[in-house]
């Protein structure tokens, strides 16, 4: 395995500013554009503050796929046309993919898509409904607290260290990643919750199956 | 708590949550907290993150979002329309053509994505109004549509397969090379009996008028539009199998061979790029975290030893080897007429694998079993998801009923095959 190159150091640091850049400069000004956008939501003017969090993650984190495909494109060209494999790409695949794993449960959350069967909550009167919102809250906040607090010390203590892969590039993804289970999985559940206050006026919808996938 | 109680209670749990519409990684999530807190009080909660990190350091899993991603572009480009006018050049005066072509253009989309949704809706917005213009009998054209969009989750790449060998821990490789004959068995049948259907009362699929006649020129001059998507499959399927790259980065360059293919045609614009990715990333977050909230339960229901007390109880029914397999696959077909395929693999595999590979069968095999009865799952009422799909595009007229009762013969084609799996195993070993 050829060593890490000065130049795969500096496209990686490249990358990493370039999504700092783009969070800090740009994508606020599309926020409320990209808020609406993303809800799908003609009333996107009442989206909470939680809503709003979520879908400014979703609006940054989806663009990680298509650095995704960026950089394994970069990776095939350079191993075939130039003899080159880089270092850093599959690790960095790795890692991105993580994220948008992690994020996209949010926005999912946040979109009122993850998957479920309403056959009998369709049949059921808002009343009852509203009951079984409240179940399916708990049953989040619970697992959410659960994790959390059965995981905390392990990924704190990754964190501490700054665990690295232990390959050449040794990108710190245990580090990093084992925090990032805990605070997505508190973020769904407060998108739980906020979607329950939500949507308990809301009026019955039934559930079209299309929606889902 | 012993394992037996707390089976019975987590089977209880998971019917009664689901029934009250709790997203069903969640839920899952949920029980597999209450498992282990049972079990082993909270220490035991150690077990859920750990599986969750786990997983998302799991390179293989990226494909997922990479096909899906591949697929909602192919849907916003014209590239599928065009195949479908070049095949039709090709095959619009034999008796059943535009079902022929139906066919054809699903097993090829098939073999370049590993999703269904999108080429339902797809087929049902492009051949649905012409055959149903042509007089074509209406069960034919809606079963054609539906039943062969849903290959693609059986010819590979398929995300079906992908979930099951991450899960199963089998080789993702030797169950794409196991798939591509029974996936071609099923689309190559319904080809056939849409032949044999149409010969026997060409009523069922009236020819075009005969206008113009379709010279070789014509065909010839219809060639290119079919290259993209060929080209495409080459890309995918060639690196995967010519051992170029692995499935991962196969994704990856699908992704750029149609991305260029969209550039080239002047299609691209920035609105297309992001609702692609938007829709991306809503699929792929509702489906890993299936996967997710699953994982933690699997995790959990096995370190409380879940697993070998439920492989005691079937193995210990003395059944024979193969009554075992089929009560599985009855189970299969049940759940999947009510569940979603990524529940079912996330669900059953982790009790049913260790039970199969007990009883000395291979795991690939069964693997590709379990592919052929999701094929039907997609069909099958009340809940076969390809039905929804279609009709969120069919003509007002055309009621969930009338689509559900031309699944049928479909259905049958597709048990025909899963008996066929079950007969003759060395099917899938062709290609090993």
């Amino acid at each position: 395995m050829p060593p890490l190159t000065p130049k795969d150091y500096m496209i990686v640091a490249a990358l990493a500013v370039g999504v700092i850049l783009f969070m800090v400069f740009i994508s606020p000004r599309l926020i409320h554009g990209m808020a609406t956008k993303m809800s799908h939501d003609p009333e996107a003017d009442q989206l909470s503050i939680f809503d709003r969090i979520s879908l400014y993650i979703a609006s940054v984190t989806m663009c990680l796929i298509a650095v995704i495909v960026a950089i394994m494109f970069f990776e095939i060209v350079s191993r075939y046309l130039f003899q080159r494999p880089t270092l850093w790409v599959n690790e960095l695949s790795l890692w991105l993919g993580g994220m948008v794993y992690l994020f996209g449960g949010l926005y999912a959350m946040q979109q009122r898509c993850h998957i479920r069967i309403t056959v009998v909550y369709d049949a059921v009167p808002r009343a009852v409904q509203r009951l079984f919102d409240i179940i399916s809250t708990l049953c989040v906040v619970a697992f959410a607290g659960a994790v959390v607090y059965g995981y905390w010390g392990q990924a704190m203590k990754r964190f501490m260290r700054w665990e690295g892969m232990g390959t050449e590039w040794n990108p710190p993804i245990p580090a990093t990643m084992g925090p990032l289970v805990l605070i997505v999985t508190a973020l769904i559940a407060l998108q739980a919750v906020n979607n329950l206050f939500a949507d308990w006026h809301k009026d019955k919808i039934l559930h079209d199956p299309t929606d889902e996938i | 708590m012993d394992i037996g109680t707390l089976s019975l209670l987590l089977l209880v749990g998971i019917l009664l949550l689901l029934a009250i519409g709790v997203p069903l990684g969640l839920a899952s999530g949920f029980l597999g907290a209450v498992v282990v807190y049972m079990k082993f009080g909270e220490r035991g909660f150690y077990i859920l993150g750990q599986r969750m990190y786990d997983l998302t350091t799991e390179y293989v899993l990226i494909s997922v979002p990479l096909f899906i991603f591949m697929a909602a572009l192919l849907e916003r480009s014209g590239i599928a329309k065009d195949m479908y006018d070049g095949l039709n050049i090709w095959l619009s005066r034999t008796r059943g053509g535009i079902a022929i072509v139906t066919a054809v253009m699903a097993i090829v989309m098939a073999a370049m994505s590993g999703i269904i949704g999108g080429e339902v809706v797809l087929l049902g917005l492009i051949a649905l109004p012409q055959m149903l213009r042509l007089k074509y009998d209406q069960n034919l054209a809606i079963g054609t549509i539906c039943a062969s969009g849903s290959l693609g989750t059986m010819i590979p790449p398929s995300i079906v397969l992908i979930i099951y060998g991450l899960v199963t821990e089998t080789s993702i490789h030797a169950l794409f090379k196991a798939a591509i004959m029974p996936g071609l068995i099923l689309g190559g049948l319904y080809i056939l009996y849409i032949i044999v259907r149409t010969r026997l009362n060409p009523l069922l699929a009236p020819l075009p008028e005969q206008n113009e006649e379709v010279t070789l020129m014509d065909k010839l001059r219809a060639l290119p539009k079919l290259l993209p998507p060929v080209a495409l499959v080459v890309i995918v399927l060639g690196s995967i199998y010519g051992g170029i790259t692995g499935i991962t980065e196969a994704a990856g360059m699908g992704v750029v061979g149609v991305l260029l293919m969209i550039v080239l045609r002047r299609e691209f614009s920035w609105n297309l790029f992001i609702e692609a990715l938007q829709r991306t990333f809503r699929s792929s977050g509702t489906i890993l975290w299936v996967t997710f909230g699953a994982t933690a339960l699997a995790g959990a229901y096995s370190i409380a030893g879940g697993p070998s007390y439920v492989a005691g109880l079937i193995v210990g029914a003395d059944l024979p080897p193969m009554g075992i397999i089929l009560m599985m696959m009855a189970l299969f077909l049940i759940m999947g007429a009510f569940m979603d395929w990524v529940g079912i693999v996330l669900l059953a595999m982790p009790v049913f694998l260790p039970i199969v590979k007990q009883l000395g069968y291979d795991p690939v095999w069964f693997g590709i079993l379990f592919c052929v009865n999701m094929q039907v799952s997609f069909l099958s009422p009340p809940f076969g998801p390809a039905a929804f799909y279609l009709k969120s595009v069919a003509p007002p007229h055309i009621s969930l009923t009338d689509i559900f009762k031309s699944f049928l013969p479909f259905i049958g084609i597709q048990l025909f095959v899963l008996v066929l799996m079950l007969m003759f195993p060395m099917l899938t070993h062709v290609f090993l």
